[in-house]
């Protein structure tokens, strides 16, 4: 007990490295993960690569509905597609496929998410039953864009 | 062993003279009465703490893959509990706009923004709001309850006070270190990669950040963005250093860190408002302290605003759903008018001739 009243500044320094030491430590370790509550701000420290014309490439997600009538791609408004949800939240969504694996096909949670994607294609005057996620690798030069990933999900 | 444990306590009394010193914000004073006052106004005005839009949100969505205290829970909250979540935070932040039982609203209030914000999250991403939720502690343990209140709660010490702000400085530098320390490899003198334009190029052409200065800003010259990659990481992990080194020094950094999130909103169109308050802990009551002091507030002003807005909101939840007194939309300029003001504050600060501390710390 001594010890401690007489080291008292060594003692409060180390518990405070400790309480906010190891969740960034995690982060930083496990870069997918992080601890909540800590006090660990978000970062996004990756980087372009910068073309000598002073173009560059970077990547985008982005989702589409069909239209309907003509059968041809419209791209969804993120922000109105996943309100009230904020946009910052839209990748983590994509990366849950939507949620529409999380449960069976059969569960009442399974039916709700897919009459909410409905109704939120229904909103933008889409066919309620597709919506197509594709990661795309944009040119800056001219714009053009390449397809890197895509999938498809049926609401069924 | 014992040295080192001996030579570590030393130096960390040393830190923490310093700190208080730097931090030290007069317990006297009105500045912190008025901060608490401005922070229960704006989050009243714009409903920054509301999570009624939960309920919307299907259970499927509800993502388990961070290690998010919440993840012992395995869907949103029942709609009644958000319901009583939200309609008692409304009633703490009137309670704290208008000074009355400040530190019990205050410490309900930070739980419950701790425990939404944890649901919020499990949505997909861990945003900047603990800043935000650590200012309610800052409210419940400083003067702050104590001056302009409708009922001011005394029995605040000026130790409990002064080591309160100071270990608010500690986490503000620590979470700008965390946020510094991953931009490391943008430092890699070679102008063919870039962190910034990342930043840029994506906000601007995937997220429609296309307002402001955002158009301008692909005509820099590369150099120029590739000297600021560099000086972005350091400035970030340097927050320590200016903390211990004076407190002209810490205002400084101050300074810089509301011109930083000037030019991120000017250019990057990210306003990060939240901030705006964890920097305004330092920012508004000494500003107040310095210039204003003498100012006359007429409470029986302020009171009735706090007690309309809350009302407003309290209709909004129980009718509406929504609690968003102007549109999220405005956010943006909101962010810019905050930051320039608070800019223009810490410059006033850094100019002036502070005075001593009240009493020896």
């Amino acid at each position: 007990m001594s010890q401690l009243t007489t080291n008292k500044y060594f003692f409060i320094v180390t518990a405070l490295a400790f309480l906010l030491g190891i969740p960034f430590l995690a982060k930083i370790a496990f870069s997918s993960k992080e601890i909540y509550p800590s006090v660990v701000m978000p970062a996004a420290g990756s980087k372009v690569n910068i073309g000598k014309d002073g173009t560059c490439t970077f990547e985008k997600r982005q989702l589409y509905g069909i239209d309907p009538k003509t059968g041809t791609e419209i791209e969804l408004n993120h922000t109105r597609f996943i309100f009230p949800a904020p946009i910052h939240d839209l990748r983590g969504m994509i990366m849950n496929d939507l949620g529409l694996f999380t449960y069976d096909k059969h569960t009442d949670q399974y039916t709700e998410v897919t009459n909410w994607w409905r109704q939120k294609l229904k909103e933008q005057h889409c066919s309620e039953n597709v919506i197509i996620a594709r990661k795309l690798k944009i040119d800056s030069k001219d714009f053009s864009q390449t397809v890197i990933d895509e999938k498809i999900y049926t609401l069924d | 062993m014992k040295k080192y444990i001996h030579w570590i306590d030393r130096k960390a009394h040393t830190a923490r003279n310093s700190i208080l010193i730097s931090t030290h914000i007069d317990f006297n004073q009105n500045g912190l009465g008025v901060f608490r006052i401005l922070f229960g106004l704006y989050s009243l005005l714009f409903s920054e703490h509301y999570w009624g839009w939960l309920k919307s949100i299907p259970s499927a969505l509800y993502r388990n893959t961070r290690w998010n205290f919440f993840n012992i829970f395995s869907d949103f909250p029942a709609d009644w509990f958000i319901d009583i979540m939200d309609i008692t935070m409304l009633i703490c932040m009137v309670c704290i706009t208008i000074g009355y039982r400040t530190r019990l609203t205050s410490m309900v209030a930070f739980f419950i923004m701790l425990i939404m914000d944890g649901f919020a999250y499990n949505l997909g991403k861990i945003d900047h709001e603990i800043m935000m939720t650590l200012i309610f502690p800052i409210l419940a343990f400083t003067n702050s309850r104590a001056k302009i209140a409708i009922r001011p709660e005394t029995h605040t010490t000026k130790k409990t006070h002064d080591r309160a702000i100071a270990l608010y400085a500690i986490v503000i530098v620590f979470g700008l270190f965390t946020s510094g320390v991953p931009k490391i490899p943008w430092m890699d003198f070679n102008t063919s990669t870039n962190g910034i334009l990342r930043w840029y190029y994506e906000g601007y052409y995937v997220s429609d950040r296309v307002h402001l200065l955002a158009p301008y800003f692909k005509y820099v010259p590369i150099f120029l963005v590739e000297i600021t990659d560099h000086f972005i990481p350091l400035f970030e992990m340097a927050g320590l250093y200016f903390l211990l080194k004076s407190r002209k020094t810490w205002y400084t950094w101050l300074f810089a860190l509301c011109v930083f999130h000037l030019g991120n909103t000017l250019v990057l169109n990210i306003p990060f408002i939240p901030q705006v308050f964890a920097y305004g802990v330092f920012i508004l009551p000494k500003f107040y302290n310095l210039y204003l002091k003498n100012a006359r507030l007429n409470l029986w002003v302020i009171y009735p605003i706090g007690i309309i807005l809350g009302c407003n909101n309290l209709f909004g939840i129980l009718f509406k759903n929504q609690s968003t007194y102007f549109p999220i939309e405005n956010n943006l300029y909101t962010g810019l008018a905050t930051w320039i003001v608070l800019t223009i504050l810490a410059l006033s600060i850094l100019l002036k001739k502070h005075p001593k501390p009240d009493t020896p710390l």
